[in-house]
């Protein structure tokens, strides 16, 4: 086979040590060499590995080191310029391997490999068959080494970029939900297998973003986030509602040639179910709110009506057949006011449905049903004291609040006590008095706390914070907090430490 | 006669304790709404005052917390639909007047009993105040 042929098949090799140990063997067979190796800098400890050894003492060398400088082949890493020794031993240089090894270096011919200025390598061949190495061997090897050294910077270019596109395959693959990764144009240059599940729609790869999402309001959305950011939308397919979650984020990337390309990253959540619970708990909130306002508005009518013919019938001078009347309209106003508290029974229900507040609570499964209305503020949660500390304003703090009286609400009531701790900026509220909800009280004695701006220090102005549920008093040495909840209203004052 | 003051903002639920108290030998007065009720105060006497608190102007229990600012000592009813009302007036009001809570629609029986005792209370307290 020809030179040149050989040269294209070795160079056709995509693997590194094919690639290598391809121009080796060439290299021996051009140089009718002995022995050839292969050595690679190793510039983490200042080295040269034999990568690859072809000849008789291949396999006692193979992965050895060498310092650089040390021996010919060190020299040449070194000095970055090819050498020809014929005799090395007579010319003083060391003939450790050959010891090692029981190999006799009668000649030797290396060459350094650089990339972009840098020794990677050495090629080396040992014992000339055809008389003493030249120059025209060196001449030879030099070319060979500057091929190699143009071979394995594209095969390394290559590799990395093979590595490095693996490497984001298996982080987009590995991230919840859907991801698009879409380029200036529009264009889908990355997907993982989510999206097929979500979307449903393959091959996404290569379509334009409005083949995959061709619904207008998400499109606006998306051309409307210039950074980051999110939303939420509705996709209707087959006459189902599904909820999805959009997060849009931007990388860019700049290409060897020094081109600034930018991405656009969507990741899609499908938060239907979410949105559902939402939904019910909405409506039921909502229906539980009207029965106890249509129970409370039902009251006020019947006060004239109910009163009024408590009078009337007990009137003496009244003619017998209007007493009987006005007893009628007395008993049915009695039947009405019955009604009304039992619309009010239900309305509670309605409100307390999640609760059976005799029941045993497990802490943690309270604390963490907070917690998932808090994960997108920064919060500790240490299961191990179950304690909860929020960091957050007052609207952390009223949601907060509102979740902890939601649960046994009744018995919290009698029981609970909260303690006002201050402590630099921040106030701790102390919730105790869960006994009766939960197994282990003395594990509760410190949890759990709620974290907040302290609104008493710094200002000694009177605040109102009066919203339908709470309403939180603040002055300068006290807090009071008046949680109302349906016909419930717990109130709670807290003195300041030093107040 | 007894005086009492009864503060309602609807105009049925006035006329049904303006009758009420009348027959029981009242003076009655009444007023629709917390302003004019702080105004009542500050020209009359009253025995006994009857206050809604979810009315126009101010509401009860900024009147109720008025009241006792002011340093007077006549009984109040509360009768009012929610119910949930009754602990915000037991903080403001105890050891500092005394206060029946009532929810709407009242027994009048009930509320009758209530009224007897808040007077006679109120009347005792006076004669001690008057022997010391």
């Amino acid at each position: 086979m020809q030179l040149e042929k050989k040269w294209g098949k070795i160079t056709e090799s995509e693997n590194l040590n094919e690639l290598l140990k391809g121009i080796l063997d060439l290299s021996q067979e051009v140089l009718q060499s002995e022995a050839a190796t292969l050595f690679l800098v190793d510039h983490n400890t200042d080295e040269l590995v034999f990568k690859i050894v072809n000849g008789p003492a291949s396999s006692e060398l193979q992965g050895k080191r060498i310092k650089m400088g040390e021996g010919i082949a060190g020299r040449t890493a070194r000095e970055g310029k090819a050498f020809v020794v014929n005799r090395p031993k007579s010319a003083g240089y060391a003939d450790k391997f050959d010891k090692q090894t029981g190999f006799n270096t009668e000649s030797l011919l290396a060459a350094p490999l650089i990339i972009d200025g840098e020794t990677i390598g050495v090629i080396e061949v040992i014992n000339s068959r055809g008389g003493d190495y030249n120059d025209r061997s060196k001449e030879i090897i030099q070319q060979l080494a500057a091929q190699v050294s143009s071979e394995l910077k594209m095969t390394l270019l290559s590799e990395r970029l093979s590595q490095s596109e693996e490497f984001l395959n298996s982080i987009i693959n590995s991230l919840p939900g859907g991801i698009i990764i879409l380029d200036e144009k529009g264009i889908v240059k990355k997907s993982n297998p989510t999206v097929v599940e979500i979307l449903h729609k393959r091959d996404v790869e290569g379509k334009k973003v409005e083949e995959i999402l061709p619904y207008s309001d998400i499109l606006e959305n998306i051309k409307d986030i210039k950074d980051r950011g999110s939303f939420e939308a509705i996709i209707r397919e087959n006459g189902k509602e599904n909820h999805f979650n959009f997060e849009l984020s931007r990388a860019k990337e700049i290409s060897s040639s020094g081109i600034e390309n930018e991405y656009l990253i969507i990741q899609i959540n499908d938060i239907t179910d979410r949105a559902e619970l939402n939904r019910l708990k909405y409506l039921q909130e909502i229906n539980a709110n009207f029965v106890f306002g249509l129970s409370h508005r039902l009251r006020t009518p019947l006060t004239p009506i109910l009163g009024l013919s408590s009078i009337l019938k007990d009137q003496k001078s009244l003619q017998k057949n209007f007493k009987e009347m006005v007893e009628v309209i007395y008993n049915s106003s009695l039947e009405m006011k019955d009604m009304v508290e039992k619309l009010l029974d239900i309305a509670k229900i309605g409100a307390d449905k999640a609760i059976e507040v005799n029941e045993k609570v497990d802490l943690n499964s309270v604390l963490n049903e907070i917690i998932s209305d808090f994960n997108y503020v920064p919060f500790k949660l240490n299961t191990a004291n179950k304690e909860l500390f929020i960091s957050g304003n007052y609207k952390w703090l009223i949601k907060s609040l509102k979740q902890l009286f939601t649960i046994g609400l009744k018995e919290k009531r009698k029981n609970l006590q909260v303690e006002l701790k201050e402590k630099s900026k921040y106030i701790y509220l102390n919730f105790k008095g869960f006994k009766s909800l939960i197994d282990d009280f003395s594990a509760l004695e410190n949890a759990p706390i709620l974290q907040f701006d302290n609104p008493l220090t710094g200002n000694s102005d009177i605040k109102y914070l009066d919203i339908p549920l709470i309403r939180l008093v603040f002055s300068q040495h006290n807090v009071k907090i008046t949680v109302k909840e349906k016909d419930v209203l717990l109130s709670l004052k807290f003195r300041k430490a030093n107040g | 006669m007894p005086k009492v003051l009864v503060a309602d903002d609807v105009p049925s639920i006035l006329y049904l304790f303006k009758e009420f108290f009348k027959l029981k030998g009242f003076e009655v007065d009444t007023a629709d709404n917390g302003f004019e009720v702080s105004k009542k105060l500050s020209k009359n006497k009253y025995h006994l005052v009857v206050l809604d608190i979810k009315m126009g102007g101010k509401h009860g229990l900024e009147v109720l917390q008025n009241l006792i600012e002011r340093g007077y000592k006549f009984p109040v009813i509360i009768c009012t639909a929610y119910e949930h009302l009754k602990e915000d007036v037991d903080i403001i009001a105890k050891g500092k007047l005394d206060v029946e809570f009532v929810t709407k629609p009242p027994d009048l029986e009930l509320l009758w009993d209530k009224v007897v005792r808040l007077l006679e209370k109120n009347a005792i307290r006076e004669e001690v105040g008057k022997d010391n």
